[in-house]
């Protein structure tokens, strides 16, 4: 007898010896995983047999239920038989899910990408609705019970199989993945291909060249793939002489340029002067916030007395440029 | 205007006998109408914003004013002694403008007419028991527009008669064709100034769905000034569009053109200006206007505004 986490009972029975070939390898209805790997189990396996039986229905051939990586790795060992419970053929879908589910819960660990097939498979071919998944498999599957993590999820199991291997293989973060799955494929492409993989980015300067993009991309009528290839990629960051982080910076900086083109020019301008004023780190100039203002940030570090008045005396010497200065913030 | 009729009418059970309901019914004339007990139960539900802002211009709610119908709405740092209030005896606006605040700002995006006219008369009298308003400035185009259901309200004529009485200054904003007002004689016409917000045309065209056209504009302009209204253009919002300076260089001759050139006019400035969450909006409904693709900067107060310093 086995119980799941929701309280139905099914009856297991004793476990028996069924051949492989009779077994539907092909049938996946009740994989709940993204990808798997058998080596290291088949290993253990060779060494220690089998611990848990798996569990099968029965069909014209028996369809696995629970333990597709023991199935297949007999496979990889060429064993003949497996030891296995039986479920009765009148078994429901549903309760097979849940079978399969409580298995992943309590043996093993699902990642995000996992999670994420999972809820698109419940939702398509099990047809779970919201609130089922919200308030049932939420917790089966380790995950907040959240409208919004569950959209999340689902937004990220449609991304390209490229883009998921390369957050399995740590290329980038779930909040970026998240970011990712909200555009449409002919924008998240060239984001991961030309920034994720050739930069190391954050996930917030991940959102602040996105917005770039998008208001590029709205006005110009650009793709994102042209913005990037024409204009950015093929003259900075391919050049191969700057690493991952310079390349972001670049990228970003070139961004923020087309997006704001008066500001970055004023900006360049302003501490193209306050750069001739030069005094070392004492003394420290900034223009307010995006200029919205008509004064200038003037930060004095002396130590003493004396070093003040020094400074002051100095800036008395700078009068041309302060003026210069002051004449770019009226 | 009449175009604009309302397909559906909802009324708040509470209100449904005062007399000022009755009016409005009278002029409107609907085929039926919707009895509700409140109208804050009421949220407009279409398939998306969209569609729901869309269908909000097509239906009317008579309501109870349940807070304030006077607002203090900023201190204006250059009026001494001097404050602004805003009036709301009507909220949302029939208009469509694509930059309208009023998308991000009403809540439940419905047109209500507030009808308990007593309780407005008690809080102006209490607020002038308890403020010299003397030199203070009222205008009830924050929330709609000032004129565009003067028609079927009759709110800026019972307003005009009682700022007439207490010689107080009420300022009107609105991008209405209306003129019904401007003939009436009932209140002194020196407290009411009467500003249209204009655009050149093709910006009216472009962004301000469902308003009247420029020529129709300075058509109730000049109307009001030949019946002795005090008057104002506001340009607000100016928008960067190619060739900006030419086109509203354009637009003033043609104001200049049409109004006589022998008059002075009273003109009221701004730039456009979005919140964040103006900006989704605009974004979601207006997909192909163009007037976020510009240099915006995030000011102080959260609000983008242009880049003050173009080449």
């Amino acid at each position: 007898m086995l119980e799941t986490k929701f309280g139905r009972h099914i009856e297991l029975g004793k476990p028996v010896e069924i051949p492989l070939r009779d077994i539907n390898l092909k049938d996946l209805t009740f994989l709940f995983r993204y990808k798997f790997e058998i080596e290291d189990l088949s290993d253990s396996i060779k060494q220690a047999g089998l611990i848990n039986p798996v569990v099968l229905r029965q069909k014209e051939k028996y369809q696995i239920v629970c333990g597709f990586r023991r199935v297949f790795s007999y496979k990889f060992i060429n064993k003949k038989l497996i030891r296995a419970f039986v479920l009765d053929k009148e078994t429901q879908d549903i309760d097979c899910v849940l079978f399969a589910l409580n298995d992943n819960y309590f043996t093993g660990n699902l990642n995000d990408i996992d999670k994420a097939m999972t809820l698109r498979k419940l939702k398509r071919n099990f047809l779970v609705g919201e609130s089922e998944l919200i308030n049932i498999f939420t917790t089966l599957l380790k995950m907040p019970k959240s409208k919004e993590v569950i959209k999340n999820y689902l937004a990220i199991s449609e991304v390209e199989d490229e883009i998921k291997e390369g957050f399995l293989n740590d290329k980038l973060n779930l909040g970026q993945l998240f970011i990712l799955s909200r555009l449409n494929a002919s924008e998240r492409i060239p984001i991961y291909k030309y920034i994720i993989l050739s930069c190391r980015i954050n996930t917030n300067e991940l959102k602040e060249i996105i917005e770039y993009l998008t208001f590029l991309n709205r006005k110009f009528n650009k793709t994102f793939d042209e913005i990037l290839d024409k204009k950015i990629v093929k003259n900075k960051l391919l050049s191969g002489n700057f690493n991952p982080r310079q390349k972001t910076i670049i990228l970003l900086n070139t961004l923020r340029d087309y997006r704001y083109p008066n500001l970055t020019k004023k900006s360049r301008r302003f501490f193209k002067i306050s750069k001739c004023i030069n005094i070392g780190d004492k003394l420290r100039i900034s223009f307010p916030e995006n200029f919205e203002g008509d004064f200038v940030n003037v930060l004095l570090k002396p130590t003493s007395y004396k070093e003040l008045v020094k400074l002051i005396g100095i800036i008395k010497t700078k009068k041309r440029h302060f003026m210069a200065l002051f004449r770019l913030l009226k | 205007m009449k175009h604009l009729y309302f397909k559906e009418v909802y009324i708040e059970r509470d209100i449904k006998n005062l007399r000022q309901t009755d009016s409005i019914l009278k002029r409107l004339k609907p085929k039926s109408v919707n009895l509700i007990r409140d109208i804050r139960d009421i949220r407009l539900k279409g398939n998306n914003l969209n569609t729901t802002i869309g269908l909000s211009k097509k239906v009317l709610f008579l309501a109870k004013q349940r807070g304030n119908f006077i607002k203090k709405f900023f201190e204006n740092k250059n009026l001494i002694n001097c404050s602004e209030y805003r009036i709301d005896l009507i909220s949302g606006c029939i208009f469509d403008c694509a930059y309208c605040y009023l998308q991000s700002y009403l809540e439940n995006h419905i047109i209500s007419i507030y009808v308990n006219l007593n309780n407005f008369k008690n809080e102006f009298l209490r607020l002038k028991r308890q403020v010299n308003l003397k030199k203070s400035l009222f205008t009830t185009g924050e929330l709609s527009d000032s004129l565009a259901l003067e028609w079927l309200s009759g709110y800026t004529k019972f307003l005009a008669e009682i700022f007439s009485e207490e010689d107080l200054k009420l300022e009107l904003r609105t991008k209405s064709s209306e003129t019904e007002l401007f003939s009436k004689n009932a209140f002194n016409k020196k407290n009411l100034v009467v500003h249209w917000t204009v655009n050149p045309d093709y910006l009216i065209k472009y962004i301000e769905y469902r308003t009247p056209t420029l020529r129709e504009r300075l058509s109730a302009f000049r109307k009001a000034q030949e019946m002795g209204f005090k008057t104002g253009i506001r340009l607000d919002p100016i928008f960067h569009i190619k060739d900006w300076e030419e086109k509203y260089r354009t637009l003033i001759n043609y104001i200049y053109n049409s109004i006589g050139q022998e008059c002075s006019i009273d003109y009221s400035l701004g730039c456009f200006r979005y919140t964040k969450e103006l900006k989704k909006i605009i974004q979601m409904r207006f997909k192909n206007i163009k007037i976020l693709d510009d240099e915006f900067i995030k000011c102080e107060d959260g609000k983008f505004r242009y880049f003050r310093d173009y080449d």
